[in-house]
């Protein structure tokens, strides 16, 4: 059985979406054009180290670019466009912000 | 002279290879670097009596080594003597590029700052206040456009004139870990002191076999923000914004190459042009240089070897065997330079980037990631470059499956065989019918590598994380330096294997151990006899097709050469429309060339994955091929 901390790796004890802190969702599910802060990398190792790297710190703020592939997405983050999988969106919480 | 070491590093997308290619012009070699297949361009630059010897390094994002390059790149700086870094950096997005920029700063080696694609900076209304940049960062700043050769001088003056004063460039931490990071400062060789008591607390991987400790991942994260936080700062001080609300180019062609309904049938509709423009435009010049070959230059050579009464038989190998042969692989120079024009130009373009994402939610349902979608379009171009690009693979296993089904993937070396064989026996379809393969290889491709993620390789986590660059207008210069290096590899191949295999093929059909022989008691036609029945289910059980199979292993122009040895016009004596598909199915899936064998070997670094890919794509070959045929003839 998967357990929940494989898929979300260390540094994150929410489990798929529920019981997310008030006011967050997971990337896949956010709409086009909103912007966002980044408020938690559900991923453990090398990965997150790897997103950091691209500019994915903690409270940094980008905007959603494009999300109509059923997770694949497109952000716009410190000037420069990423693709990102399903495989990564899901695993990086938001907070939007007006 | 003075001898200097430079190293150009820069992102992704920057420019780096033209950079470098203008840099050096022809006067540069690639190599590999040791162990790894990835490219090692390294050329040297004589300048006002200093001689440059400058390497360039893999593009990458950082220095940590998560890929293959990143580890390459970083090796390279760390153990030998760099003179100076040449850091190039895309102008037009400095917030990206400039982080990699800090990391080689932190190494305490001296760097110098190519500030490229100037004119896109203006174009975006972006006014940059170089003097200001290079005060802060202590390091010199050159603004350049490499495409038109701007600022070269000025790029060559200062490396030459660079000391070898380290930077006392730092970025401060913050006091909690700035106190770590004088607690850690030690002496190790000659690196940086503070740049080791850095990787320590980011619990390095390397750093780690030195000093043993273990740090609250948390430091890396503050690490990494501090550094963009500083870049956030720098860029407010030295960066003006002169048109606010600049919408370029590359968002309005994103909103329809990326769109959720539109997305995928311009991709398709790409392919199928770039597919059909390859085959008839091509098919123009395979005309005419096959005029060229068989009937003015075969017939002008045989008149002039009976009049010179050369040996019938020495006329024979020369009129049959070598020009018959390599002619018939050099008539298909064109369509492999068409269709290298394409997939180089989709490369540059920064339009695979979108393809890739585009197709992300589709490779996510055989088990892989949008990423791995690009060695396969490569594929169609060679595979061994393809497979080679399979570095860019995060995932182990991913990488592994992106290898075994690449070669399914319809290579330049394999259209030759489609469009000979289309053109006997599908007149006025060609193009159709051999659309038809590709299309059946990629259908093949997918289903093994579902199969495979299903059994071999199964992996929960594939990452997809890819920047996508902005448009660019491919460069004539630098496609057409890409392109004439894949035609003049296809070129020397025919001149040399090929030309080796045409001899050995004429005396194996014109010899036996008695000595001189006909075709049908030949040694070719006895191992071809020995290995036709596996065939004959597959309906070219005939000995000539076998042979032709056989030595199509080396590469796969080779069975056009030899089809034209062989067969000369008798093809519609042997094969039926069925059995001729049937043929090419079998071509198009069974092992790919050697080349393609050896880069399979050494991306693995495996016998067993070698041995394995050579068994498992015959027997597909075999029972795809077979169930073609004996279908068709149900249905015929």
């Amino acid at each position: 059985m998967k357990t929940n901390n494989r898929k979300h790796g260390r540094g994150c004890a929410y489990r798929n979406n529920c019981a997310l802190p008030e006011g967050c969702v997971f990337l896949n599910n956010v709409k086009e054009n909103t912007s966002v802060e980044l408020e938690e990398l559900c991923s453990n190792g090398r990965l997150r180290r790897k997103l950091q790297e691209m500019g994915l710190t903690k409270g940094v703020r980008f905007t959603v670019i494009n999300n109509t592939h059923d997770g694949p997405v497109v952000i716009n983050v410190r000037g420069s466009k990423l693709a990102l999988g399903l495989g990564m969106s899901e695993k990086i919480m938001v907070k939007k912000f007006a | 002279m003075n001898k200097i070491n430079a190293v150009l590093v820069g992102n992704p997308n920057s420019g780096k290879t033209t950079l470098f290619n203008r840099l050096t012009g022809s006067k540069h070699h690639v190599g590999n670097w040791p162990g790894v297949t990835v490219d090692k361009k390294e050329g040297t630059i004589v300048y006002n009596n200093n001689e440059i010897n400058l390497v360039d390094l893999p593009g990458i994002y950082s220095i940590f080594p998560f890929s293959i390059e990143e580890k390459i790149s970083r090796e390279y700086i760390l153990e030998n003597e760099v003179d100076v870094i040449i850091n190039i950096v895309n102008a037009s997005n400095l917030e990206r590029n400039l982080y990699l920029t800090l990391q080689l700063l932190e190494l305490g080696k001296p760097v110098i700052l190519a500030l490229n694609m100037m004119d896109s900076v203006e174009k975006k209304g972006i006014e940059i206040n170089l003097k200001k940049l290079e005060e802060e960062l202590s390091i010199k700043a050159i603004p350049i456009i490499a495409v038109k050769d701007v600022g070269k001088k000025e790029l060559l003056d200062s490396i030459t004139e660079i000391s070898n004063d380290k930077t006392d460039f730092k970025i401060n931490y913050g006091e909690h870990i700035e106190e770590l990071i004088s607690k850690y400062m030690i002496k190790y060789q000659d690196y940086d002191e503070r740049w080791i008591a850095i990787k320590t607390i980011e619990n390095d991987e390397v750093i780690k076999d030195i000093i043993k400790h273990d740090f609250d991942e948390d430091y890396t994260n503050q690490i990494t923000s501090k550094k963009y936080d500083y870049i956030d700062g720098l860029l407010e001080k030295v960066i003006e914004y002169k048109k606010s609300n600049y919408i370029g180019m590359t968002d309005y062609i994103d909103k329809v190459t990326t769109h959720k309904y539109f997305g995928i049938p311009l991709f398709l509709m790409i392919m199928a042009f770039v597919f059909f423009l390859t085959f008839n435009f091509g098919g123009i010049f395979v005309e005419k240089l096959d005029f060229l070959f068989n009937d003015v230059v075969a017939s002008f050579v045989d008149n002039t070897l009976v009049k010179m009464e050369v040996f019938p038989w020495l006329r024979s190998l020369i009129v049959d065997g070598i020009i018959g042969g390599v002619g018939g692989v050099l008539v298909f120079v064109p369509t492999i330079a068409i269709l290298f024009i394409f997939i180089t130009i989709l490369e540059d373009s920064g339009y695979m980037a979108r393809a890739a994402f585009i197709m992300d939610k589709w490779m996510r349902k055989i088990g892989l990631n949008g990423k791995s979608f690009i060695p396969m379009i490569m594929g169609f171009g060679c595979n061994v470059p393809a497979i080679m690009s399979t570095k860019a693979l995060e995932d182990e296993n991913d990488r592994l499956v992106a290898i075994l089904i690449n070669p399914f993937m319809s290579c330049g070396a394999r259209l030759p065989v489609y469009a000979f064989l289309s053109a006997i026996f599908f007149k006025g379809y060609e193009a159709v019918v051999t659309f038809s393969l590709y299309l059946l290889g990629v259908l093949i491709a997918i289903l093994m590598a579902f199969i495979f993620k299903k059994t071999l390789f199964k992996s929960e986590e594939s990452p997809f994380i890819m920047e996508l660059p902005d448009y660019n207008i491919p460069n004539v210069k630098s496609v057409s330096i890409h392109v004439w290096e894949k035609v003049k590899g296809y070129i020397i191949n025919a001149g040399t294997v090929i030309f080796v295999a045409s001899v050995l093929l004429w005396f194996a059909l014109n010899y036996n151990f008695a000595g001189p022989s006909e075709f049908v008691n030949s040694f070719g036609a006895m191992i071809g006899k020995s290995i036709a029945p596996i065939f004959a289910p597959l309906g070219f059980g005939d000995w000539r097709a076998a042979l032709t199979l056989l030595s199509g292993a080396i590469a796969k122009e080779i069975v056009v050469a030899n089809m034209h040895i062989l067969f000369g016009n008798t093809m519609n004596l042997i094969f039926t429309p069925l059995s001729a598909y049937s043929f090419m199915v079998f071509v198009l899936l069974y092992v790919p060339c050697v080349a393609t064998i050896g880069t399979i070997k050494r991306e693995t670094n495996s016998w067993k994955w070698m041995f394995f890919s050579i068994f498992y794509q015959m027997i597909v070959a075999w029972t795809v091929s077979m169930l073609i045929y004996q279908i068709g003839l149900l249905i015929f």
